[in-house]
């Protein structure tokens, strides 16, 4: 144990300046302050220039509300659950989106990289979810996601007749939520918008053999608890907490019959124009399990039985003339979805050859629309014609796949 | 002069002023017991979001800050305080530079905590971590610390004693370097340097709040306490010195290891790597050093409780600065990054060392400072092995447990709420250790109260009060 009577790095002077301020100052300079050397000059993609500087009034109004969301992000307190960087590690590109670029936060101040995650990396969360999703979410993350631990904002909302509607802060945030990883934006909505133009998954199919078929529906009922009543309704029916939020409201998927393949396709996709985001990060086997789910007997309400005195047949030919002059345009000749005006829809119209509609369906629709899409009423046809109208679209359906089964 | 290898005798007592301590104490303890709570808040909340139903006031994000603010400048800081008005003006041998200075310091940091943690309660959080408050609490925050930084240097500026103690040597580092590092958190990053560069310095302002303000003062208590305890000097004054250069030199540079695989300057990253892999020579050097002053002490540790809680917290020191430097490589942040490993990480120094040292330093100077013995050795008991079961059995394990499950599941590419799903079992589990935890707070708090209220039934710390130690 030696005492050094007069070592100068034991008095107040050294262990001040030198352990004090000059360390400091180098870890300032040298760890710190050397980063910003470096990423200062470099050049910025056009895209993330022109959002910051817009030249015109409505650009302006926007980045003003991006920029209030992002002070809602932190006012809210979710900076500490949701980090905002994709690291180019752990298959997280897989997950989220490519890797995030220094230059994408540049004009962000303070950063909101984040250093947690109790909820998933939103750093290209920008047009993944639409913004009806978003304020679902917002109300009460269970509704979209049933298991979620989330937090509600509902002090975000206010009550208007039996709707909830966002406030401006609420607005603020999802716009701010929109515009996340806006480098790679347009990319990831164009995956999105794949809609129709992805793989075909017309091969897909209930299977033959019976235990097969059990284990798929036990596993997709399952899944559909966890990841789809929050809209969809528990029994499917659409009937949930999140239907006065939702416009167009979630899919009825009991009234109808449902080509798998086609189900499996929007899961993969989601539905752009509607909250349905895409489930591609399930794997495939649950993709199709969830599809088989969906299009079974036991989900499917039972059709109703035209009225008495109504002949099909007559009522098909009937109906063929109506649909071909009214409803082709934006449903396609063939009920493929693909009329020239229905191409440019989003939501996309009704694909009747993969979906067939309950008859009290397709009768609603015509009686009142679809609110939230372009499917107006058609309240000029009669009684009779709607009837017509309705057997005509149920004769499109090109998967008879419950049929065959003898029901 | 020699330099002192440790700290000064008895007789010097006078001139520590027994209500400043204790005041800082009970203000400290409020700090302990409030935020603490909401942390069992916290952790049921995340189980089950729905718990105290949707007020904004109560929303998880905010009341997650009120924590964090409110465990580090409530309960560590203001303890801290309360224990360097016991230490600083006997290692000086001289009073503090001013106590109307330090009376004032208590009331500005008091008053501007307490409005600054209700204001993150009302959404004013500057997106800074560890430095939410907004720049209209930041300014008299700095300011009192500033304060509290003048007293305590001038008080060692002015003192006869030239060669200071390895304690002094810390605790002046822990002040001027804190006092620098505050204000660089709250203006850089937040106001002049955007994005990836900001976030580099924010991870400086992250570990050196933790590594230059929390870990000089508690070790700095360590030095102080456990030969006070011990009654005999400590082991190697050659490790003292290496321990404490080390410590400054190193710790600052490894901050952007809390952005690791982030946009950050690559280079930067990749020396943050070796640069806090050298924290490891400073916690070997100090531990040794305390291990090889605890050579024939051991045997103390069953009777002595301050001593006890030292030691434990030394054990826990030991455990947290090799685990940092070890889990500090570019293996196995990729799983562990942003999960609840880091979570466990970080809360081990804040239980199972500081808050063990503050304890540790309490249980010895309180007697001195109320004038009476330690209330109940029964509570004593209780808070030591509470706290200790509690957060090893009931937090450490496993929250450790389910950062490992998360990154896992996240990597695998399963859908993100598996990853939640999967953790929610062990966040029930950490909701009973946390309480057990509590619990020891509480029994800290009980005991500590009760001394200053009531005389003692059971002498805690073996030996009568020796009446000219008393400062109260």
């Amino acid at each position: 144990m030696s005492a050094n009577s007069n070592n100068p790095m034991e008095k107040f002077g050294a262990v001040f300046l030198i352990s004090g301020v000059v360390f400091f100052l180098i870890s300032l300079f040298g760890m710190g302050l050397s980063g910003w050397l470096a990423i200062k000059d470099k050049p910025v993609d056009a895209i993330l220039r022109d959002a910051q500087f817009p030249k015109d009034e409505e650009g302006k109004k926007l980045l003003a509300s991006e920029q209030r969301g992002r002070h809602q992000f932190m006012s809210q307190g979710c900076l500490h659950c949701h980090s905002q960087f994709v690291r180019p590690t752990a298959n997280e590109a897989m997950r989220y989106g490519p890797p995030s670029q220094d230059i994408e936060s540049r004009y962000e101040i303070p950063h909101l990289f984040g250093t947690r995650r109790v909820g998933p990396d939103l750093a290209r969360e920008g047009f993944k979810r639409t913004d009806d999703w978003h304020f679902a979410h917002l109300y009460n993350p269970r509704i979209t996601v049933p298991d979620s631990n989330m937090p509600g904002y509902s002090w975000l909302f206010e009550v208007e007749g039996k709707f909830f509607k966002p406030k401006q802060d609420a607005i603020d945030l999802v716009n701010y939520l929109q515009s996340l990883g806006r480098l790679k934006r347009d990319k990831i909505k164009q995956a999105a918008d794949d809609h129709y133009a992805g793989e075909s998954f017309a091969s897909v199919g209930i299977p033959q053999d019976a235990e097969m078929r059990d284990i798929l529906f036990k596993r997709g009922q399952e899944l559909f608890g966890e990841n789809c009543s929050g809209c969809h309704g528990a029994s499917a029916d659409g009937q949930s907490a999140a239907k006065p939020f939702l416009a167009p409201r979630a899919q009825n998927l009991a009234a109808s019959e449902w080509n798998p393949g086609y189900v499996l396709q929007v899961l993969a996709t989601g539905v752009p124009g509607t909250s349905m985001p895409s489930f591609r990060e399930w794997g495939y086997d649950d993709l199709r399990a969830m599809a088989v789910y969906v299009s079974s007997k036991e989900v499917h309400a039972p059709d109703e039985t035209l009225p008495q005195g109504m002949d099909a047949e007559a009522l098909k030919e009937q109906g063929k003339g109506i649909y071909d002059t009214q409803c082709a345009l934006c449903h396609g000749p063939a009920g493929d979805a693909d009329g020239p005006a229905g191409l440019g829809l989003r939501p996309r119209p009704a694909k009747f050859t993969a979906q067939r509609p309950n008859l009290s369906q397709v009768l609603g629709a015509l009686e009142e629309g679809v609110p939230g899409t372009a499917m107006a009423a058609f309240t000029a046809l009669s009684n009779d014609e709607k009837h017509a109208v309705s057997v005509y679209v149920q004769s499109l359906y090109a998967f008879p796949m419950l049929e065959e089964e003898g029901q | 002069m020699t330099t002192p290898t440790s700290p000064p005798a008895r007789g010097s007592h006078q001139i520590v002023n027994g209500a400043l301590v204790r005041a800082h104490a009970y203000i400290a303890l409020l700090g302990l017991l409030v935020p603490l709570f909401i942390a069992l808040i916290l952790s049921i909340k995340l189980h089950n979001p729905e718990f105290l139903g949707n007020s904004e006031y109560l929303t998880f994000g905010r009341i997650r800050i009120f924590h964090t603010l409110g465990a580090i400048f409530g309960w560590i800081s203001v303890s801290f305080l309360a224990i360097l008005y016991y230490c600083v003006p006997k290692l000086a041998r001289r009073p503090l530079l001013s106590e109307p200075l330090a009376w004032a310091t208590l009331a500005l940091y008091g008053v501007t905590l307490i409005t600054g943690l209700a204001s993150i309660l009302m959404g004013h959080i500057q997106g800074i971590e560890y430095h939410e408050f907004e720049w209209w609490i930041d300014i008299p925050f700095a300011l009192a610390f500033v304060m509290a930084t003048v007293n305590i240097l001038g008080t060692f500026i002015l003192s006869p004693q030239k060669n200071l103690y390895v304690a002094s040597w810390y605790f002046i580092l822990g002040f001027i370097f804190t006092a620098l590092n505050f204000v660089m958190g709250g203006t850089l990053p937040a106001f002049v340097i955007p994005g990836a560069a900001g976030a580099e310095l924010t991870g400086l302002w992250i570990h050196n709040a933790v590594g230059l303000w929390v870990t000089p003062i508690g070790v700095g208590i360590m030095y102080y306490f456990l030969p006070a305890n011990l009654k005999k000097p400590i082991f190697s004054h050659s490790m003292s010195l290496l321990g404490f250069w080390t410590l400054a030199f190193f710790y600052p540079l490894g901050g952007s290891h809390h952005y690791y695989f982030s946009p950050v300057p690559r280079f930067i990253q990749m020396l943050a790597v070796p640069l806090t892999g050298t924290l490891l020579i400073v916690v070997i050097t100090v531990v040794w050093n305390w291990v090889g002053t605890m050579k024939n002490g051991w045997k103390y540790l069953q009777d002595n409780i301050s001593l006890r809680f030292l030691v434990a917290g030394m054990f826990g020191y030991m455990l947290t600065c090799t685990q940092g430097p070890l889990h500090n490589n570019l293996f196995m942040q990729p799983i562990i990054h942003f999960t609840d490993w880091i979570v466990a990480h970080a809360h081990i120094p804040m239980i199972a060392v500081f808050s063990m040292w503050i304890i540790g330093a309490y249980y010895y100077i309180w007697p001195k400072v109320t004038g009476k013995p330690i209330y109940s050795k029964s509570l004593a008991e209780w808070s030591f092995w509470l706290l200790f079961l509690g957060f090893y059995f009931g937090y450490f394990i496993p929250v450790t447990c389910s950062g490992l499950i998360q990154g896992y599941f996240w990597e695998s590419g399963a859908p993100f709420i598996e990853s939640v799903r999967a953790s929610r079992s062990i966040w029930v589990f950490r909701t009973i250790g946390g309480s057990v935890i509590y619990a020891g707070f509480v029994c800290l708090a009980a005991n500590m109260a009760l001394t200053a209220l009531k005389p003692a039934r059971t002498p805690a710390t073996g030996a009568a009060i020796n009446p000219a130690e008393v400062v109260a």
